[in-house]
């Protein structure tokens, strides 16, 4: 399932013409029920739906527990049950009592378990005061824009959204909203079609050069299929009225590993912080208490936090090691800020961060960081040893050198400051909307090249199976 | 002086203490941009100490959404009602 796949495109479809033509008389938030419906009835496998419908029924039990009874252990037991039948539904075939010849993935349940779980802990704790009913709670979990790959989109921004009035379209929404559906297609569809191409020749290839290229190839897959669906997701709710929010904030301009999470898959980052960063640091600077020690315990917090979201994608070994890697990498980074605090003061740090040469340095290394840690998402564990053992040292150096490479020159022409001009201009002369429709029909005419003369196929995004 | 100008003058105690600097300014518009330092974890640390100053327990949607100080002031403005 895709968001360019005819189910999906017929759906969107269908529920746009509703809401416009039965404005006034029925209901946004009633026609979007129906029509989320339909899409998980007609998107999902019958595992995948059963497992959902599972989920669902007992989501609701929990919530109502929550709500019935205040007490302290609820939530949290709440929470937990929420939990272990997610990882029982996704890991384990004998929960379902149904017969898996091999492992099944159950498409979009994680996203409907983040937003499970935001609605128990902010209902538990009383922010979230008024109460959920039945419609409300389908309505908001199974939201069918964001059902399978996100964004997490929190319920006191959605909901609502959904029940104000459907107001008339204004030419604005309608011409920004279809831009943003096209825009995604085309990520989606070729610059994702292409690289994943790219990505399967060079996995084949031999040689530590091909492996090194087959990361970046699967790293640009992965960006151009996710912010494509985000796309297509953002637009569509524009064309229904709504505001989705955005999980990608241009992630190439990250300064530091830290601040990549801010850019990528924001709604997510923004959920661990909410639900695990935020009360597992809180606890353990109120436990500790001494001043000297913070930023120990916050390395700690971070580690924590981004190691949990790597064994989020699956319980293997080599997710594993993906958190670990995750971990690893942002709490080097805290370790480097508050080690260069000290060393340079505040001024000085601050100089330092101000010179070329280290944005560009810090930049290189928090992306190729990200690259490298991906191949654990396409190779497991098994296969990256295996294929080192067969590189040698020299391999490997030929593999990640290419990476880092790749991204330092990157790196290095997007710092200079005529080519930030240059894109400044570009992008204002793109905005006319002149070029605007200019470049909505090259993108038309590349996605109709790609499927039709190359026959190309588009790739799954991989994020609704995790 | 109102409630929320009594919060914002305690708060800005609060907020020089925990970012060590004498000098600094708090407004109802800043936010977690504002200022170099106010990282996640910095972010942490003043919740406690704002948690320690008013005498109130933050909830998960608090916390995170506290990175302005408008909204902070609102809150505590609300909770010391």
């Amino acid at each position: 399932m895709t968001v360019v796949s005819p189910v999906f495109l017929a759906v969107a479809f269908l529920a746009v013409v509703a809401v416009h033509a039965l404005r006034g008389r029925v209901r946004r938030d009633l026609i979007l029920l129906v029509a989320s419906l339909g899409f998980a009835a007609a998107a999902l496998d019958l595992i995948s739906l059963a497992g959902m419908a599972v989920f669902v029924a007992a989501g609701f039990a929990l919530l109502r527990a929550v709500v019935a009874v205040r007490r302290p252990g609820v939530l949290p037991a709440a929470v937990a049950a929420a939990v272990t039948l997610f990882w029982l539904l996704g890991e384990n075939d004998v929960a379902l009592g149904l017969p898996r010849p091999e492992p099944v993935v159950l498409l979009g349940l994680s996203y409907v378990m983040f937003r499970l779980v935001h609605l128990l802990v902010d209902v538990g704790q009383g922010e979230l005061t008024e109460p959920i009913g039945v419609r409300g709670y389908l309505g908001y979990l199974l939201f069918f824009p964001n059902l399978l790959a996100g964004p997490i989109q929190r319920y006191e921004h959605l909901a609502p959204q959904l029940a104000e009035p459907m107001s008339p379209p204004t030419e604005d929404a309608v011409h920004e909203g279809m831009r943003r559906v096209l825009e995604g297609a085309f990520l989606v569809i070729v610059v994702a079609g292409l690289a994943h191409q790219g990505f399967l020749a060079c996995r084949s290839a031999s040689g530590g050069i091909a492996f090194g290229l087959a990361a970046l190839a699967f790293s640009l897959h992965l960006y151009a299929s996710f912010a494509g669906y985000m796309g297509v997701v953002v637009g569509l709710g524009r064309l229904l009225g709504l505001e989705i929010p955005e999980n990608f904030d241009r992630p190439w301009l990250a300064r530091n590993f830290l601040d990549f999470w801010s850019r990528w898959h924001i709604t997510l980052s923004e959920w661990f912080k909410f639900y695990l960063f935020n009360p597992a640091t809180k606890e353990l600077l109120r436990v500790v208490d001494r001043p000297a020690a913070v930023p120990w315990l916050g390395a700690v917090g971070y580690f924590l936090t981004f190691f949990v979201m790597g064994v989020w994608h699956g319980t293997s070994a080599t997710f594993v090691a993906y958190g670990l890697l995750l971990g690893l990498g942002v709490s080097l980074n805290k370790a480097w800020q508050v080690w260069m605090l000290q060393r340079l003061g505040r001024r000085g740090y601050g100089a330092l961060m101000a010179r070329r040469w280290y944005g560009v340095a810090a930049r290189t290394l928090a992306l190729s960081w990200f690259a490298l840690a991906l191949v654990l998402l396409w190779a497991d564990l098994g296969v990256v040893a295996a294929t080192a053992a067969q590189l040698g040292a020299g391999g490997v150096a030929e593999a990640v050198g290419v990476v880092v490479a790749a991204i330092a020159v990157a790196a290095g022409i997007g710092s200079l400051t005529g080519v930030g001009i240059a894109c400044g201009r570009l992008e204002a002369v793109a905005r006319r909307d002149g070029i605007v429709m200019a470049a909505g029909v090259a993108q038309v005419v590349a996605i109709a090249y790609y499927l039709l003369v190359r026959q190309g196929d588009v790739p799954v995004l991989i994020y609704q199976g995790f | 002086m109102t409630v929320q100008d009594e919060v914002m003058a305690r708060l800005t105690e609060v907020f020089r203490d925990v970012f060590d600097d004498d000098e600094l300014t708090v407004f109802p518009a800043m936010t977690a941009k504002d200022v170099d330092e106010w990282d996640s974890l910095m972010h942490i640390t003043l919740v406690l100490a704002v948690e320690k100053e008013f005498a109130v327990k933050l909830n998960a949607a608090e916390v995170g959404k506290l990175e302005n100080v408008g909204q902070m002031v609102e809150l505590l403005a609300r909770k010391a009602a």
